[in-house]
């Protein structure tokens, strides 16, 4: 449910509830009070009975006595003359408004009644009885009874004349005047009922005798004695009591009271109708009121909510304003300030995310989008724009000296002095550690290069930090667009490869982006994930080039060389994917993955009764691997080949990083039994010291040396001297590169043990070697025996593709 | 309501045959002593009451004596000694009369020819009470305060006795034969007795001036 409706909900409620208690009680209470005065009315009226009537019996027994002193009435009746008695008795009777009066002589037998048609019989019976009364008052005795159907009151008294000569009494009808009477003081209606063996009898009343009440729940009241208690009658409601009839020793006699309530209740009625209108009125103005007040509570709740989706939304500036109370005035100031926070906070946490803490200079995703934007100004405007990407060098160690706070107080000095080049919508930011880039706005690779130069200039001069004077290098690599790239991606990319191409150049060079150099990176790595997977799915494959023993023309060894024919670069040369294996760290697997496809080639061929060696070529990494000769030794073992069935060529320059390690395995190597060689020696950095502690059975020549000996004067020289000396020192000579007729004489003549080149054959592939050699072994017997036919076969030269041994 | 009368043996003294003389004594039911008692004993007395007048006063608001016996045919006077006027009167079948009596009068002496019992009352004072017997027996007294009576002149032809007090329970004269009768009578005597009274204090101021 809606606040909006629960406020009015509530306080209708509320109304309601107040409403209807106070209706209930009100009238409630009135009505109780009505009826409680309605009780007490009738309980005076009940009191003024019992003393009206005690006024009538003191009356009625004043009466009696006096009538009984009368001494005209004595001396009427001790005449015992019936008829006088009678009239005295009527007279005197008459003087006191008796309605009945009797004399009873001493023998207690009626001698005269006055008013009366009742038996004597019954009168008798009934002086008897009022005789043995007790309630006498002094020497009055009195009672209700009903003579001849007809209630009355009796009050009897002796006569004394002088001596008691009998009894007179008189009687006083309870008839309807009675109770006339006693209404008009009490203003009740009054009933008298008398009760009998046969019944109750209405014996008076002031209700019309065709009334049901009177016939029927007046005796039904009369049983009832005590409280008051509501009644229903055909005339109305009444409020009656009943009560015995006061003074009398008999409980024959019952008076009820009762109270018309209708007029009593009017009072109540007109109330109650004037209560409800009241209500009803009261609660319809609620009803308004609520809906109003509740519709200017929740009407700035409603706008505060509506603000807050829409902030909600990223709008800050959206501005609450609600008013009304000081509470929702409050509540949309705090609101409004809150967004103002947020707005702020917002705002830092975005200049955070696309700035650099330290020198507050935008970082590296800002820089990408800005160049973006920039891509898209210069497709509208068709101005390129250039990028420098700047690395600075020697930063890491002046931290490591000096501390980082140094470290970081001389980036912000630099990043001012950078800041301080820019030019109007040029941008710099920092992009990494050490990294910064220009984005120089509607520039060319030309004019950028002339800013690139300023760059370096800057630094020239020494930083000046902490009264220390600080140099710092830097490398700029410069890419244009339109002209070297298409999108920022592609941007950043050949920035840092430009970079890292004046990196290798030196210190403060700046390298303009090659087409074409991210292509070939991109290559790399590809081809670093593809060499992955050839080595996992064995495409690489081993080719045998054959080195002949120039004394015995026989097929010695043979070179193991890795190719390897990508599926959409086509072949890939060794030069090419060695160095990445060694880089990328699959150089120990492709080493494994050689060692064993050699190892149990060799196996093969031994089976079909082939002796071979084979010489595999080792990186500068695998020369360096201290377990390398334990590794071969066991798959020397697996293989069931001996050791010096295989040959290792190393280069030069693969022994220099670490001479001394190299050393160490090569020896362990040449322990096991292994032979070793020296590969492309003469173009290497090693020196013939080197040579000298090298633990190596052969040594190759280089075949730059080797492709044009028959031509070339200085090779022949450096060729046969190296031979010589070779040989001196207890060497095996191999001279790969041998591409004619003429070079194989040379090098027989030098002394040459070994060669090997396209003159003998092009690398062959390993299913196809074991025929080749049958084919050569074929061609050696029969050149034997044609000595001077020296012809090579077509065979023999193929022709095609260069071999280039690993560097 | 019987009326039993316990005779106790005693003996009769006789003296001169012309007058006789006998001494009664009556007593109630306890054995008390009852004043004012009259006895009667029939016979011929060859009198009769014409001429005889008795005196029955109002003092002190009262009738004194308070018990009268006289003859038949006798009289008796009504004297007023009292300061106040007393409207004597009697309802009494034997004979009803009213005297307005002032003070100091005598009205004409009353006749009473018929024997009975004449109740006295006063309607100005209506506990005055007196009593008249009237009586045709030959000889009568009244006993004094213990009981005693003396009567003289009995006949000699006397055979029975009665006894009539106001405070009788029957008050039918109930004649008892004489023979055999002790000189002590019981009676019956009702609880209330109409001779005893008290005056109103009121009322004896009046008696205080007067006197």
């Amino acid at each position: 449910m809606s606040f909006r409706r629960r406020i009015q909900a509530v306080l209708l409620t509320l109304v309601v509830i107040v409403e209807g208690a106070t209706f209930v009680a009100v009238l409630n209470s009135t009505h109780t009070q009505i009826l409680a005065q309605g009780s007490r009315q009738l309980e005076a009226g009940a009191r003024v009975l019992t003393n009206a009537v005690q006024s009538r019996d003191n009356e009625l027994t004043t009466g009696v006595r006096i009538l009984a002193a009368d001494f005209a009435f004595k001396r009427a009746v001790a005449t015992g003359d019936q008829a006088t008695i009678n009239s005295a008795l009527a007279n005197h009777g008459a003087r006191i408004d008796a309605d009945l009066a009797l004399f009873i002589n001493r023998d207690r037998k009626v001698a005269g009644a006055s008013g009366t048609n009742a038996s004597l019989q019954d009168i008798e019976s009934l002086t008897t009885s009022l005789q043995s009364s007790t309630t006498a008052n002094g020497n009055v005795a009195s009672a209700i009874a009903t003579l001849a159907g007809k209630p009355r009151q009796l009050v009897m008294t002796p006569i004394y004349a002088p001596q008691h000569i009998g009894w007179v009494a008189v009687g006083f009808d309870l008839n309807d005047d009675f109770a006339a009477g006693i209404a008009s003081l009490t203003n009740l209606q009054i009933s008298v009922v008398g009760k009998s063996d046969s019944g109750r009898r209405i014996l008076a009343s002031t209700f019309a005798s065709d009334d049901r009440f009177v016939t029927d729940n007046v005796k039904r009241i009369a049983r009832i004695t005590g409280s008051p208690a509501t009644y229903e009658l055909s005339s109305g409601s009444y409020l009656a009591l009943a009560k015995p009839y006061p003074g009398t020793s008999t409980t024959n006699i019952e008076i009820v009271l009762a109270l018309p309530l209708d007029e009593v209740l009017a009072a109540y009625y007109s109330l109650r109708k004037k209560l409800v209108v009241i209500l009803i009125v009261a609660l319809l103005l609620s009803m308004v009121l609520a809906r109003v007040l509740s519709a200017r509570v929740s009407r700035p709740l409603w706008q505060l909510s509506k603000a807050v989706k829409q902030i909600s939304r990223g709008d800050y500036s959206t501005k609450v304003n609600v008013s009304g109370s000081a509470e929702t005035t409050g509540l949309s100031n705090a609101f409004n300030e809150m967004l103002a926070g947020i707005a702020d906070r917002e705002r830092r946490i975005v200049f955070q995310a696309q700035h650099d803490a330290l020198t507050g200079l935008p970082n590296r995703s800002n820089m990408v989008a800005r160049i973006d934007h920039a891509i898209t100004r210069s497709n509208r405007f068709k101005r390129s724009f250039s990028s420098l990407h700047l690395n600075l060098r020697g930063i890491s160690g002046i931290s490591d000296t000096l501390g980082y706070e140094t470290g970081d107080l001389l980036l912000k000095v630099i990043s001012d002095r950078l800041k301080s080049l820019t030019r109007g919508s040029d941008s710099i930011g920092r992009i990494a550690n050490h990294e910064f880039m220009f984005l120089l706005e509607e520039t060319s690779v030309e004019e950028a290069r002339g800013f690139a130069d300023r760059v370096i200039t800057l630094f020239e001069e020494e930083f000046a930090i902490n009264k220390m004077r600080l140099d710092v290098g830097i490398s700029i690599g410069l890419v244009g667009y339109p002209e070297h790239c298409e999108t920022a991606e592609e941007m950043l990319r050949r920035s840092n490869i430009a970079v890292k191409a004046a990196r290798a150049r030196g210190e403060d060079t700046v390298v303009t982006y090659q087409l074409g150099k991210d292509e070939e990176n991109r290559r790399r790595v590809s081809l670093v994930d593809d060499l992955r997977n050839a080595l996992k799915t064995n495409a690489l494959q081993i080719y045998y080039q054959p080195k002949v023993d120039l004394q015995t023309g026989q097929v010695s060894s043979a070179e193991a060389l890795l190719r390897w024919n990508h599926p959409e670069h086509g072949f890939i040369s060794p030069e090419e994917f060695i160095p990445l294996a060694e880089k990328s760290g699959h150089i120990r697997a492709l080493t494994e993955y050689v060692l064993n496809s050699v190892l149990g080639q060799l196996r093969d061929w031994k089976k079909e009764g082939v002796e071979l060696c084979a010489a595999v070529n080792l990186s500068a990494h695998d020369v360096l691997d201290d377990g390398l000769p334990s590794r071969i030794q066991a798959l020397l073992a697996d293989y069931a080949l001996p050791c010096s069935a295989l040959i290792l060529e190393v280069t030069e320059s693969a022994v220099v990083d670490d001479t001394a390690l190299a050393t160490q395995v090569m020896q362990e190597l040449r322990d096991i039994g292994v032979q070793l060689s020296i590969d492309d020696f003469g173009t290497g950095q090693a020196s013939l010291a080197y040579l000298k502690h090298l633990p190596v059975n052969d040594l190759k020549i280089d075949k730059s040396f080797v492709l044009n000996l028959d031509s070339s004067r200085e090779d022949a020289i450096i060729v046969s001297s190296t031979i010589a000396m070779a040989h001196n020192m207890g060497l095996t000579v191999t001279a790969e590169g041998v591409e004619n007729e003429a070079s194989l004489q040379l090098l027989r003549s030098y002394g040459c043990n070994t060669i090997q080149g396209y003159y003998i054959s092009k690398p062959i592939p390993q299913n196809e070697f074991a025929t080749w050699l049958n084919d050569w072994q074929k061609q050696q017997t029969n050149s034997e025996s044609d000595d001077k036919k020296n012809k090579p076969t077509t065979d023999l030269h193929k022709t095609g593709e260069f071999d280039v041994a690993p560097a | 309501m019987k009326n039993r009368l316990i005779l106790v043996a005693s003996v009769m003294v006789m003296t001169a045959p012309v007058a006789n003389t006998a001494e009664f004594r009556v007593l109630d039911t306890q054995g008390n002593a009852v004043a004012n008692a009259v006895v009667m004993i029939d016979g011929k007395s060859g009198e009769d009451g014409h001429g005889q007048t008795a005196s029955i006063e109002q003092r002190q608001q009262q009738f004194s004596p308070r018990v009268t016996v006289i003859r038949q045919h006798g009289s008796i006077e009504f004297p007023n000694r009292d300061l106040t006027l007393h409207h004597v009167y009697s309802f009494s079948e034997a004979r009803s009369f009213e005297l307005q009596l002032y003070a100091g009068d005598d009205a004409e002496p009353v006749v009473f020819d018929e024997t009975g019992i004449v109740a006295l009352g006063c309607n100005i004072h209506d506990w005055m009470l007196g009593f008249i017997v009237v009586t045709d027996a030959s000889s009568f007294g009244i006993t004094d305060a213990s009981g005693y009576v003396s009567i003289k002149s009995i006949a000699n032809d006397a055979e029975s006795l009665s006894v009539w007090h106001p405070a009788l329970l029957n008050q039918e004269l109930t004649s008892i034969p004489l023979s055999g009768l002790s000189n002590e009578i019981t009676v019956e005597l009702s609880q209330t007795d109409p001779l005893a009274f008290e005056i109103d204090p009121l009322q004896s101021l009046f008696d205080e001036a007067g006197e």
